[in-house]
């Protein structure tokens, strides 16, 4: 192989720059190449995702592997006389990038109309969330391992096996655009979830949180939940399948928000008949109450909670949102194109961003004293759609379900599968609680406590 | 003139084709990171065998490398769209600790680094507990392999990707009654490069292409949103294997199933215990929620616990050989040797010669899903059946940037030896439930799980009657297939493909099952709907 090929595969356009992720300069330097390698006046986008992932995983008491994975997606977009075309590579070099840029104008040709092009530079604020944490990017191989080894003792002195997982990420979105569009945001964020099962596995605890930041992630508090929810859940007796006042962890509620959240295009709730929030043709049913009036939803990047990179994909800015208030839909999600032909203004509305379910007054001890007959719930898994207008899903309850009897906990029992809508649930709430940050790495979400009547618990299950 | 990436490759005028773009230059089949020729392979190797020599002179035991070139093709309905990715990952293990890293740059600098990484992880994560792994044995092997896919990705043009989608829209959109259609055609190429600190150095080249054709008839009303379609599950195959399926021909067929689907009589569903009859399509997904991933050794030992789950078959020495999980008809192996299988390679990712091997045996547990780590938990029972201790080659993965995982293998239920059909099963039944195109779904150890959507009809005297709606199955995993009775002849086989979806942090894998029809006693058929 001539030394002149092997040159090829190296990184001129970044001066084989050795940090885990492009910096903004040279993102701006790959569109400089974009830019110099087209040949004529399109318009021109580079969108870049860039990252830096390292992981512990762990099973049986003992580390499994470790890793750290570094890349960068990048799709290249130029626009001429309203044909659009674009291509993705991850490889970053000149010659990559020159191509990618020639097989744009190829895929030009067949472009579609109404293909959303991105990159439109919006004069809007720029929020700036604080969601770097230089403590994730610095915590090396050697400190995580010192962080696990403990939490493996523990879960060992106590007769248990754990299995978890640290991930700490960090990276940059660059959404850079001919139009003078130059968006670039550094992040990070990490998350830290572990299970706790009895070795026969007659028994199995969970918990779990994820955040852009280090320090709220308590490692031993949530290996010691995960351990006590093992230790209570053993030896779980069947109660009958049935409708149960169930109280919800709040984890187990942003489950449930979660289906609600996929739903949340505006276009197609005017459109599409089969939708949860279609009324009738061109019609939403924004304006209408469809949850318990104590529901708040929103969304806001500058949620010290949540965070954010504070842009999407295409460099729209996300916004502070309010999708529910006091039960009433406020609001749905739409993009630019939709925002331009349809509502007549400039700026989309976008989901995708962290969501926070408001808190309420009592706390889950309260919940349980209160509650003659119920089932305290961890969290749910495996939810699939049995009926997309009525949000009607099943799914089963995981790792950590007890009896609620006169006020205390009396037992852990068998799991369920459940077939219900969270429209009836959040519908159907008798007491919410305090809220937290809960495991959702892919949507940041801080949701309540929350006790509900009636869940609609169908079938047992031996699963543990 | 049509364009291919071959053609783009080899001569550089190709972009003639498009008036925007002068001429290319020389430099262009030089830079592409596709070098259909192959010459590029040679280089991948080199670079490869460079990050191994790095990990055992920095002191690894063992250590493997994987480099990877995707190139992925969406048509959706005519516009066509592609992302290429390039990564290596290299892999080492000391003092029974793993180590891994990678990256996009694929170059001999980039991967040393790589090897030192993982070489740090491995050093630093040994400084715990005890730990030790015994891979298993597996013969080094060089050599080449490449599917027999007949129009490789590369080979096919653009405008003809384009012009075949944008023709069968056309035709369907004169057919009087159609509403929205659609129309998505994918196709996936992977290279691989995989060497070892025990001398095995491969490459792979394997094709996969799917499509799904569909189109709804419309006047507006609920029940004429029903669909005619044309499903090709993901396969190893190229372009052909779409054209094969002839599309175009398809399309008054697919109409008369669409209108099949409309204006028919329904029935509420009579929940209760009946004998059913599911069609080959259906007894895949129900393998793919059942019985194959619950064979999947890292499941059933834990190790997934914290992500997707683990399995009832949790007790691997104590049951292989043993216990009975299905009806003695029930034959089940993994194979990811078998034509068209999305899983299908010549070699696993840690280089073992990929077979066929027995799950299910006569209903009993035979073995699980492993790779060269894990085959030696096994080894007391091979041990015990003087089999040799070696890895069942389940380990795969589209990318070098994930760390190399056991994933699915295709499965394979075994025809019955009779030759019967889906429509023979129900000819046999009085009074049952045939179930046709429905989708299912587990617990998390693969216990319990139920179906979704689907056509549910009543067979009364041996034939198809009323349509049942929102009708859907409950089961548990062993009464299931220790209550099926009969099982479709080899004829009624059919493939579908599924995705194996596993690990921290997430990462999938396409496989195959391929499968026939059965009938099942005993099963509870409820409304999907009813609440408690």
């Amino acid at each position: 192989m001539s030394n002149a090929k092997r040159d090829k595969m190296n990184l001129p356009i970044i001066n084989n720059e050795r940090k885990r992720f492009l910096s903004k300069d040279s993102c701006l330097r790959i569109f400089d190449e974009v830019v110099s390698s087209s040949s004529d006046s399109s318009a021109s986008v580079v969108q870049i995702r860039t990252t830096w992932k390292s992981t512990v995983r762990w099973a049986r008491n003992l580390i499994v592997n470790t890793s750290d994975m570094r890349n960068n997606n990048m799709t290249v977009t130029r626009s001429l006389n309203e044909a659009s075309g674009r291509y993705s590579i991850n490889q970053i070099d000149n010659d990559s990038i020159r191509n990618a840029v020639k097989y744009t104008e190829y895929f030009k040709q067949f472009s579609v109309e109404g293909d959303d092009f991105p990159g439109f530079n919006f004069e809007m604020p720029h929020l700036k969330p604080d969601i770097w944490d230089d403590e994730i990017y610095n915590l090396d191989i050697k400190t995580r391992n010192e962080i696990v080894q403990p939490l493996l003792t523990s879960s060992e002195e106590s007769k248990m096996l754990s299995a978890g997982y640290i991930e700490l990420e960090a990276g940059g979105h660059a959404v850079i655009s001919s139009s003078g569009l130059v968006r670039y945001y550094p992040y990070t964020k990490a998350q830290y979830s572990v299970t706790v099962r009895e070795p026969t596995g007659n028994g199995s605890g969970w918990a779990g949180v994820d955040s852009s930041h280090w320090k709220p992630i308590d490692t031993d508090q949530i290996t010691s939940v995960a351990i006590d929810k093992c230790l209570s859940s053993l030896n779980p007796v069947r109660v009958e399948p049935g409708r149960y006042t169930a109280i919800l962890e709040p984890q187990a509620v942003a489950d449930l928000f979660m289906i609600i959240g996929r739903y949340f295009n505006r276009e197609f709730n005017e459109e599409k008949p089969d939708w949860p929030f279609y009324l009738s043709p061109g019609q939403s049913k924004i304006g209408l109450k469809l949850l318990d009036e104590r529901i708040i939803v929103t969304s806001d990047v500058m949620d010290s909670d949540l965070g954010g990179v504070p842009f999407d994909w295409s460099g729209s800015p996300y916004l502070p949102v309010k999708w529910f208030d006091r039960g009433v839909l406020a609001d749905l999600a739409y993009n630019h194109s939709y925002a331009v032909k349809t509502l007549r203004v400039n700026e989309p509305l976008l989901d995708g961003q962290g969501i926070r379910i408001n808190e309420g007054p009592t706390p889950l001890e309260e919940m349980i004293s209160s509650t003659k007959r119920g089932i305290l719930v961890t969290r749910f898994d495996r939810m699939t759609e049995v009926d997309k207008r009525s949000l009607l899903y099943t799914g089963f309850t995981r790792d950590g379900l007890w009896l609620v009897e006169n006020g205390k906990i009396t037992k852990a029992i068998k799991n369920f599968r459940f077939t219900e809508s969270p429209l009836f649930v959040f519908n159907s709430i008798d007491q919410i609680g305090p809220s937290k940050r809960v495991f959702s790495p892919y949507l940041p979400m801080v949701a309540p406590y929350m006790k509900v009547r009636d869940f609609s618990f169908t079938s047992l299950t031996d699963a543990i | 003139m049509t364009t291919t990436r071959r053609n783009l490759l080899k001569q550089g005028a190709i972009f003639s084709a498009v008036p925007l773009i002068g001429s290319v230059s020389g430099q262009y089949r030089e830079a592409l990171p596709l070098q259909p020729d192959g010459s590029d392979r040679a280089l991948f190797k080199s670079i490869a065998l460079k990050a191994v020599d790095a990990a055992k002179s920095l002191g690894a035991e063992y250590a493997d490398v994987r480099i990877t070139r995707q190139v992925y093709m969406v048509v959706l309905n005519a516009f066509p769209s592609e992302i290429q990715e390039i990564a290596v990952g290299v892999r080492t293990l000391i003092n029974g600790y793993w180590g891994f890293a990678s990256s996009p740059y694929v170059n001999d600098e980039e991967v040393v680094r790589l090897a030192t990484d993982a070489v740090s992880q491995s050093r630093i994560n040994a400084t715990g507990r005890v730990r030790s792994v015994d891979m298993s044995l597996a013969k080094p092997v060089q050599g080449d392999w490449s599917d027999p896919a007949v129009l490789d990705l590369l080979t096919v043009s653009y405008e003809e990707l384009h012009d075949f989608a944008a023709g069968w829209i056309q035709k369907v959109e004169q057919y009087n009654g159609v509403g929205s259609r659609r129309c998505k055609i994918v196709l996936k190429r992977t290279e691989k490069v995989y060497a070892t600190s025990e001398g095995t150095v491969i490459s792979q080249v394997q094709g996969k292409a799917s499509a799904d054709f569909e189109l709804m008839l419309s006047n507006g009303t609920r029940e004429l949103k029903k669909t005619g379609s044309l499903h090709l599950p993901l396969a190893t195959a190229g372009w052909e294997y779409v054209l094969q399926a002839k599309p175009f021909e398809q399309i008054p067929k697919l109409i008369e199933e669409a209108k099949t689907n409309i204006g028919h009589m329904v029935e509420p569903v009579d929940v209760g215990r009946y004998t059913v009859v599911f069609d080959a399509s259906c007894t895949a997904g129900l393998l793919a929620a059942t019985l194959g991933p619950a064979t999947q050794l890292d499941r059933a030992m834990g190790f997934e616990a914290n992500a997707q789950g683990t399995s009832f078959l949790n007790k691997p020495l104590e049951s292989l050989g043993s216990q009975s999980v299905s009806a003695p008809i029930i034959n089940i192996t993994g194979d990811r040797t078998i034509g068209k299988g999305a899983a299908t390679a010549r070699w696993d990712d840690e280089g073992v010669e990929c077979k066929s091997f027995s799950i299910i045996k006569d209903g009993t547990l035979a073995d699980y899903q492993t790779n060269r780590e894990q085959a030696s938990w096994l080894s007391p029972y091979y041990d015990k059946s003087n089999r040799e201790t070696v890895s069942n080659a389940c380990v795969s993965g589209d990318s070098a940037l994930d760390l190399p995982m056991q994933h699915m293998p295709n499965i394979v239920l075994h025809p019955g030896s009779e030759d019967a059909s889906f429509e023979g099963l129900i000819g046999d039944v009085k009074d049952g439930i045939a179930i046709s195109g429905a989708q299912f779904s587990s617990d998390f150890q693969f216990r319990h799980g139920g179906s979704m959507k689907g056509v549910v009809r009543k067979i009364t005297n041996g034939k198809l009657a009323q349509y049942l709606t929102d009708a859907g199955v409950l089961f548990n995993t062993e009464e299931l297939w220790k209550n099926v009775k009969y099982i479709g002849g080899k004829n009624s086989s059919v493939m579908e493909s599924f995705i194996s979806v596993k690990g921290e942090p997430v990462q999938s894998s396409d496989y195959s099952v391929f499968s026939v029809p059965m009938m099942v006693e005993d099963v509870s058929l409820i409304d999907v709907k009813r609440k408690a």
